[in-house]
């Protein structure tokens, strides 16, 4: 028998002892893809790119409360003795309902108003909620006003908006057709829109054509976020990123290149990822202002640069893991802590050690909002059941329960 | 030039031809673990690209090259490398297939580098021309012959060592 006869009989024989289907799911996949999309191909563009966002926001003016419909319900009144930790969920007090979206049922609860609708996913920043879906075939999305949804977007491509920071304006990029250039490259057109959310209009949109490379989908147009003065910065894989202020024309960025940027953008800037940390192969986050020249002010750095989430007003960032924001592979996230940019050290989140904690999203700039979650299932099981909401003090840390809020196999929103 | 269409779902796509990929992706790694880490990586990546993949003649010679391009470049972006935290402990360690121990030529084509091993399963397992693999692996036909032209000679050295 030849070598080549041996190879195909024993290649064949080792892929049919594998399993006859592995385990994928779609589902996932497409939560993935769509974050790949919208929060880490991003990161492959120049920060330079996001430095532009920063051009117009000064550090200064970044702090400065936004004027959109940012909630600010109390935060936690202190409980129990001041620095000891809850035992049990139960020893938390309970306080007032949320604003937060939150889906349970078909139905969506956003602010005190139900929405039954098929779209599932939700966008939420600022105060402002989206909701809607985006798969291969095509995004639908819609803005939550007054208890009603207004239709925003239908696309026959996927596309998941984004909100500024103050939630008052919302930008999206949708595909407007493309033309293949033989296999694996086509020329794609694209539209980036820029919406005002309190006049329910578009405020401009620019048109744009790429040429997309297979097979990491190269040159597509990504949106890289907005600032808190509502300029949108977007960008492709290895081009010139671009800040854009509706009605004031548009800033090329140029002159920084190798530093990453990170999924959620400093709202009074930008923030990347660069080398640092104890290990060679460490990384950090680091955040920054954008002069008038495009050049990039650095601030500071963050605890965490991939899981945390800054607060509307950029003045603090609650982080999973360790306070220096390691970040353990295959640990549970069971710890929470917030580092305000102008304090030494972060404030750890007063939380029971059980059940598991996550980030849904910021009420406002000094109220977090946590999901606490079962923390394990049995094999398998990838959605253990959510047992409730609760709302957390950034400056002291202090949490309460969040009354009437959704349980089990409810939908929050994610940090992306 | 003409307007492109579409054919089928992503969805589709993954339940049809998963099972495909990932042997595909096993013969290259020799492991599951890595392979299920390179047919998620290939699937994610497919995903993003879909709106052009699904219009391309064949998605799957697209899946296959992001999936043999993945391999062969041997890093990933780090933030498909990069752990990350989950809420529930990751799945317990997998075991590999338990061999035969009469197969000779397996754990020899395991051993072959990268590239010459994505020829090797491409063309042997595959069923690939030589202009098919070229295309995967981005490069020329006369490439991939003399790829598996020094793959098969180090097969047949190791071989002879064994014996």
């Amino acid at each position: 028998m030849s070598i080549e006869e041996e190879l195909r009989i024993e290649l064949e024989t080792v892929a049919r002892a594998l399993p006859s289907q592995p385990v994928v799911s779609v589902p996932g996949l497409e939560r993935a893809g769509r974050r790949e999309r919208t929060r880490v191909r991003a990161t492959l563009v120049s920060v330079a790119a996001a430095a532009a966002v920063v051009v117009a926001v000064t550090g200064a003016s970044v702090l400065g409360r936004g004027s959109g419909p940012d909630p600010a319900p109390p935060g936690p009144a202190p409980s129990g003795p001041q620095h000891g930790e809850p035992a049990t969920l139960e020893d938390l007090p309970v306080g007032p309902s949320t604003g937060v979206p939150w889906r349970q049922g078909g139905v969506w609860h956003v602010d005190g108003t139900e929405i039954a609708t098929p779209l599932k996913t939700v966008v939420f920043r600022g105060g402002t909620t989206l909701v809607g879906r985006s798969a291969a075939d095509g995004a639908s999305w819609s803005l939550v006003r007054d208890g009603q949804l207004v239709p925003l977007v239908e696309s026959p491509w996927p596309l998941v908006p984004k909100v500024s920071p103050d939630g008052s304006r919302i930008a999206w990029v949708q595909e407007e057709g493309s033309h293949q250039l033989g296999t694996y490259r086509s020329r794609v057109h694209y539209r980036v829109v820029a919406f005002d959310v309190a006049g329910q209009r578009e405020v401009g949109a620019l048109d744009r054509t790429q040429l997309v490379e297979c097979c990491d989908a190269g040159g597509s147009l990504t949106l890289l976020g907005l600032n808190a003065n509502g300029r949108v910065l977007f960008g492709s894989m290895g081009g010139d990123p671009v800040l854009w202020e509706p009605g004031d024309g548009e800033t090329v960025l140029r002159g920084r290149e190798a530093d990453l940027l990170v999924g959620d953008m400093w709202p009074g800037g930008i923030t990347w990822q660069e080398e640092g940390g104890a290990g060679i192969m460490d990384v950090v986050g680091a955040y920054g202002t954008v002069g008038t020249d495009g050049t990039v002010h650095r601030v500071g750095t963050m605890p965490d640069d991939q899981l945390g989430r800054w607060s509307g007003d950029g003045s603090a960032y609650v982080y999973p893991g360790t306070s220096e924001g390691d970040s353990p592979s295959k640990v549970r996230l069971d710890h929470l802590w917030v580092k305000r940019i102008d304090a030494q050290e972060p404030v750890e989140l007063r939380l029971p050690s059980a059940p598991s904690f996550q980030v849904v999203a910021w009420e406002s700039a000094d109220v977090v909002l946590i999901e606490a979650r079962q923390p394990y299932g049995e094999p398998g099981d990838y959605e253990p059941g959510l047992v409730g909401l609760v709302r957390c003090d950034a400056s002291s840390g202090d949490c309460e329960r969040v009354a009437d809020g959704p349980t089990g196999g409810a939908t929050v929103p994610d940090l992306y | 030039m003409a307007e492109s269409t579409r054919t089928g779902s992503f969805e589709e796509f993954v339940l049809a031809r998963s099972a495909s990929l990932y042997r595909t992706a096993y013969l290259m790694t020799g492991r599951r673990a890595e392979a299920e880490d390179l047919l998620q990586t290939a699937l994610i990546k497919l995903y993003v690209a879909w709106p052009r993949a699904s219009i391309v003649a064949a998605p799957e010679a697209y899946a296959r090259r992001v999936l043999v391009n993945t391999f062969i470049s041997g890093r990933r972006p780090a933030r498909f490398t990069r752990e990350r935290l989950v809420r529930i402990p990751p799945d317990l360690a997998v075991d590999d297939p338990d061999l035969d121990d009469r197969l000779t030529l397996w754990p020899l084509v395991v051993s072959l580098p990268p590239r010459q091993r994505a020829v090797i399963v491409l063309r042997y397992y595959g069923g690939l021309s030589e202009s098919e693999i070229a295309h995967a692996l981005r490069c020329a036909p006369g490439t991939v012959k003399s790829t598996a032209s020094a793959a098969l000679r180090s097969l047949r050295m190791l071989m002879g060592e064994l014996r």
